[in-house]
């Protein structure tokens, strides 16, 4: 007996959000009658954007800081890059430009939290209102022609000729499986492999558990911290890209909105810690996709979908308590039957 | 609530303002006030869990009055320690606990502190003074009216393979000199030659280079990364040399383990167990591997041996010895006198930022480093006709 509590005690440490997923997985498979191959792509096409946003805001938290303005982010750098497209008719230089305009935000957030050494909630609390604002404002001041037409959305326009290979990237597939399905799993092997096998992923961990012994090693503190939210710039860049070859447009006012929370989210409930130092970047993948079959569970039910949020705070609070409260709750127990 | 810790304080003779930061409290004030928030409870028994650690020789002597003191009003003391003469100065009767298993209880009164401690670690520690002389070669190591933050104009000469160790009362800048060197804290005038090479200092990061490395004092707070591996604790310092190889060769990193494992028996059951289930001396050991794997030149040891028991000490003071005789420089920074004399080939002593003496091995004895780290022995002159 002891030595079966034992074991699901380690796997729940080291596995929780795999149990976590199981369990959403399995009640999804009830409401809707048996999982069908379409329905497990389908789950990891609307995974993609909030699922690369996560790991780049999982990589913050690593480190003891967290990113609220990634959310933000996404509305900017895509509103933007539509614009690029739009100017440039070169699905190559969107790319560049997403990528490298995502760089451009985590570095102003990160040479603030790392090198200015302000408090991340702060910094990335500011950014969130600027980027969203300035992806408005512009849509409101630019010209028509490079916004697609109008002066609340920023659309793709459909007569130039890459439109349509970009538009049947974000919403094409291959072997069956959906392209950005395919560009998520290659980034959570990329990630996995970053933090569990590479000096710089080691380096990551160690000033999220103690950034004292890490500086005392010669590791530079305030380099890597903004490093860290460089890279989160660059993740949010590639899901900007992905969204708006997903949906050929752009709303400055809504996109991308309560994103930073969701991935937050996925980030706890992938079992990573939010004092940074522990957790398993695979996890994040799981995470994310736990809130995208949430979603489709509410569908299923014929639920309101503006149920969705409660369902999804629910479980993330009886998660986050099961995580923390679950080794004391079984230590009062130890000590009760003692008595 | 002030005036109350105001009154504890000054009657247990701790110099602790109440509206100062606990973050801002050395480690041994930290420590008198963990000691002065039990004593204010009025327990009946007060359990003293290594009380000494971070306190000098007259915060000790102090404790142990207020001790006492408390012992003839009634209350009952259990103090956990390693260390003999506490020990035997301060307590009734004691109990010997090894590995988890009683081994032994008595009276003080009825024993000897050789036999406890012949208790603690069985016969094979007991009595060896493991100092040995050995060849040194040219200057490693220059130091050339050095000034920094809490010491000034320090001249120093330090051969390879030599052990010199500093001492002096907290604050008395042995540390402050040694982090300096290693780049931890800037200089603020003089110069410090490595290895026949001038260094600005001010960057671990190029210390490192040179071939130093520093083991901190206090490892809880500088050393331990707790949520890691000891594995993991124990390549890391390796990886910022070797940064600009981005893989782990797993395999490479579990030879460097075992050999370091066998070189400094470190007990522990698997590289994958979390440092933290390691006890002082082993996780201790865990750090000094992790420096020894730079191939560094030059060590600096700050604080070695605090809060490790009798015979992981005596294991480091062999290891120490040993470096030595392969060639490396060890610069030991310690409070214990007696641990200078089992290693250290010469010693400087420290008073207000300055060094006010350097002994030969042959000269280090209790009283005469204390005469030094007071500076009695200046005032002893002056009240001299």
């Amino acid at each position: 007996m002891k030595t079966v509590q034992k074991t699901i005690a380690r796997i729940w440490s080291n596995y929780s959000f795999a149990v976590i997923f199981v369990v959403i997985l399995l009640f999804y498979i009830m409401v809707s009658n048996g999982l069908t191959w379409g329905g497990i792509t389908n789950i990891l096409r609307h995974s993609a954007v909030i699922g690369l946003i996560s790991f780049g805001a999982g990589l913050v938290i690593i480190t003891g800081e967290i990113d609220l303005s990634v959310g933000s982010m996404l509305a900017f750098v895509a509103g933007f890059s539509v614009v690029i497209f739009n100017a440039t008719q070169s699905a190559i230089m969107t790319l560049l430009f997403a990528l490298l305009c995502g760089a451009a935000c985590g570095f102003i957030n990160g040479v603030l939290v790392g090198v200015a050494k302000m408090p991340s909630f702060i910094v990335t609390l500011a950014t969130m209102l600027i980027y969203r604002s300035l992806a408005q404002y512009y849509c409101q001041q630019m010209d028509t022609a490079l916004t697609g037409g109008g002066n609340s959305l920023y659309k793709m326009s459909r007569e130039v000729s890459s439109y349509d290979g970009l538009y049947g990237f974000g919403n094409g597939k291959f072997l069956t499986v959906p392209n950005v399905g395919w560009l998520l799993l290659l980034f959570v092997i990329l990630w996995v492999y970053i933090a569990t096998s590479t000096k710089f992923g080691k380096k990551i961990y160690a000033i999220g558990s103690n950034e004292r012994s890490s500086y005392l090693v010669g590791i530079n503190v305030a380099l890597n911290r903004t490093v860290v939210f460089v890279l989160c710039g660059i993740m949010v860049g590639l899901a900007s890209f992905l969204w708006i070859c997903m949906n050929g447009s752009a709303d400055p006012a809504t996109s991308g909105s309560g994103y930073e929370m969701y991935a937050i989210a996925a980030v706890v409930l992938g079992g990573i810690s939010m004092s940074g130092g522990k957790g398993r970047m695979v996890g994040i993948l799981f995470g994310a996709m736990s809130y995208t079959i949430i979603d489709k569970i509410i569908v299923a039910l014929k639920m309101d979908s503006l149920i969705n949020d409660t369902i999804k705070g629910v479980i993330l609070i009886v998660a986050i308590l099961v995580q923390t409260a679950g080794p004391e709750i079984r230590a009062s127990l130890h000590s009760l039957r003692r008595k | 609530m002030c005036g109350i810790a105001e009154q504890l304080f000054a009657s247990l003779g701790v110099a602790i303002d109440p509206n100062a930061m606990v973050s801002e409290l050395k480690t041994s004030e930290k420590q008198l006030l963990e000691i002065s928030k039990a004593l204010f409870r009025k327990a009946r028994l007060i359990i003293l869990d290594e009380p000494t650690t971070a306190l000098s020789n007259e915060e000790i002597a102090h404790l142990f009055s207020i001790l006492r003191d408390m012992k003839e009003k009634g209350t009952s003391f259990i103090f956990i320690s390693h260390k003999m003469p506490e020990i035997f100065e301060i307590s009734d009767r004691y109990t010997v606990l090894w590995n988890g298993k009683m081994i032994q209880s008595g009276f003080i009164a009825e024993t000897t502190p050789s036999e406890v401690t012949k208790l603690m670690v069985g016969n094979s520690f007991y009595g060896k003074n493991t100092y040995d002389q050995r060849e040194q070669g040219d200057t490693v190591l220059a130091l050339q009216n050095l000034s920094g933050q809490g010491f000034c104009e320090v001249d120093l000469e330090i051969h390879k393979g030599e052990v010199f160790a500093f001492t002096g009362l907290q604050g008395s800048g042995s540390s402050e000199l040694m982090q300096a060197i290693f780049g931890v804290i800037p200089l603020s005038g003089g110069r410090l030659i490595i290895n026949g090479n001038e260094a600005a200092g001010g960057s671990i990061h190029r210390s490192m280079k040179e071939g130093i490395a520093m083991l901190p004092a206090d490892r809880k707070e500088n050393s331990v990364v707790p949520d890691m591996t000891l594995l993991e604790n124990m390549y890391i310092a390796e990886h910022t040399l070797s940064a600009a190889q981005f893989p782990i060769h797993k395999k490479k990193e579990m030879e460097r383990y075992a050999t370091q494992k066998e070189a400094l028996d470190i007990k522990a059951a698997s590289p994958e167990f979390p440092v933290t289930s390691l006890s002082g001396g082993n996780q201790q050991k865990v750090f000094l591997a992790r420096w020894l794997n730079t191939e560094a030149s030059i060590l600096l040891l700050d604080n070695p041996t605090q809060g490790i028991d009798v015979g992981a000490k005596a294991e480091i003071y062999q290891l120490i010895g040993q470096l030595a005789k392969s060639g490396k420089t060890i610069l030991v920074n310690t409070l214990e006198i007696p641990e200078i004399q089992q290693i250290a080939d010469r010693c400087a002593i420290f008073y207000e930022g300055k060094i006010v003496q350097i002994l030969p091995h042959e000269s280090i004895d209790e009283q005469t480093v204390m005469l030094y780290s007071t500076n009695a022995v200046n005032e002893e002159e002056v009240i001299q006709p």
